[in-house]
């Protein structure tokens, strides 16, 4: 699903969070198979310098959209449907390779997040975070260099995916 | 009475047919105690090539002695003298040799199990936290989020519906676990919550 125009801004009560008046509002793409959370998301944005253009339940779905947005930034979940933020992941960074990717996940930081960083992602933010630390925390990515990685080899992949089964 | 060749042939292929014989109850009493006739295929097949060669060897054999038992003279002197032939020969004995240092590694076909059990498990709790990810923390997650966006009344649900959730998880878990009924006793605990 992609949001034609602006959503309505909300005035949010962290002043260095809300978008000044002039400046271009920083896009985002959500890519998470829970729909309630997205419209949460959405609705904690509203108002802020954060502004989502677009949003997947899966994966596959998520790289098409973000294809078709570049998106400054996409907040990805990793337990997905059909195609999962680690795969995900590596499809991002071909087809956006301007946008920062900030995994959003159940799973605890201290396991996932080194494997996350490899591919390619800016920050991993545990779900659960306050909206105003979320949206803090994604001002920053958005303000981060986009990581020079080469692109993890298919066995590495391979190796990845092991440990990511291994781990949740 | 002197030791023909085809004679060592047929008792290559005896020991053949004992040996594998014994590998095959072996594997056939792994299967059945970890009910795992479908769920290990690989055990299922190896205990099924051992089953056949059983009975090929044992065939072997019992045809080179139908003479002796008074029939099958035709189909009894063919036997013997294919079995008679050196190469042939030579490589019973040789399978022979080896069948009996197999039989003597026995006590590691307990692994083809156990390693199939050992899947099995990790599988059922890889979706179990699956599970538990999808139904829960998601669900606390969105109660979470709610709640400090000042949605009081959607947290509050988000809350009711997750903990159903976790009650039905656990309640099958429990089960899981048991594989009987659960009866006075079973869930008391350690110490308290």
């Amino acid at each position: 699903m992609i949001f034609e125009g602006g959503d309505v801004l909300r005035q949010m009560a962290v002043p260095a969070l809300v978008r000044a008046g002039d400046a271009p509002p920083i896009t985002v793409v959500t890519i998470d198979d829970h729909p309630d959370l997205r419209r949460l998301y959405r609705l904690a944005f509203e108002g802020s310098a954060l502004q989502v253009v677009g949003e997947a339940p899966d994966g596959r779905a998520g790289v098409d959209v973000v294809r078709r947005t570049q998106p400054r930034l996409v907040l990805l979940d990793l337990s997905m449907p059909d195609m999962d933020g680690l795969e995900a992941l590596v499809e991002l960074r071909q087809v956006a390779p301007e946008a920062r990717i900030v995994v959003l996940s159940g799973f605890t930081r201290h396991r996932l997040g080194p494997v996350v960083a490899e591919l390619g992602a800016v920050d991993y933010i545990e779900k659960g975070a306050r909206p105003t630390e979320l949206m803090g925390r994604l001002l920053d990515a958005a303000r981060s260099p986009v990581p020079k990685l080469q692109p993890p080899t298919q066995a590495r992949l391979r190796e990845l995916r092991a440990r990511l089964n291994e781990l949740v | 009475m002197a030791v023909e060749l085809w004679m060592v042939g047929a008792g290559a292929n005896v020991t053949l047919a004992i040996v594998y014989g014994a590998i095959s109850l072996i594997m056939l009493q792994g299967l059945v105690r970890g009910r795992q006739w479908f769920t290990n295929p690989l055990a299922t097949a190896t205990a099924g090539i051992f089953v056949t060669c059983t009975l090929g060897h044992g065939l072997h054999a019992f045809h080179t002695l139908e003479p002796s038992l008074g029939f099958g003279h035709a189909t009894g002197a063919a036997a013997r003298t294919a079995m008679a032939s050196p190469l042939l020969l030579s490589w019973d004995v040789l399978t022979a040799v080896v069948a009996v240092w197999y039989f003597t590694l026995r006590s590691r076909l307990q692994l083809i199990f156990e390693g199939a059990a050992l899947c099995e498990d990790l599988e059922e709790r890889h979706a179990k936290a699956q599970e538990l990810h999808d139904n829960v923390v998601q669900g606390l997650v969105q109660a979470k989020l709610a709640l400090d966006l000042g949605r009081r009344e959607e947290g509050e649900r988000a809350i009711a519906e997750t903990l159903e959730s976790a009650k039905s998880i656990i309640t099958g878990l429990l089960g899981d676990a048991r594989k009987a009924p659960l009866g006075p006793g079973d869930l008391r605990r350690e110490r308290a919550a």
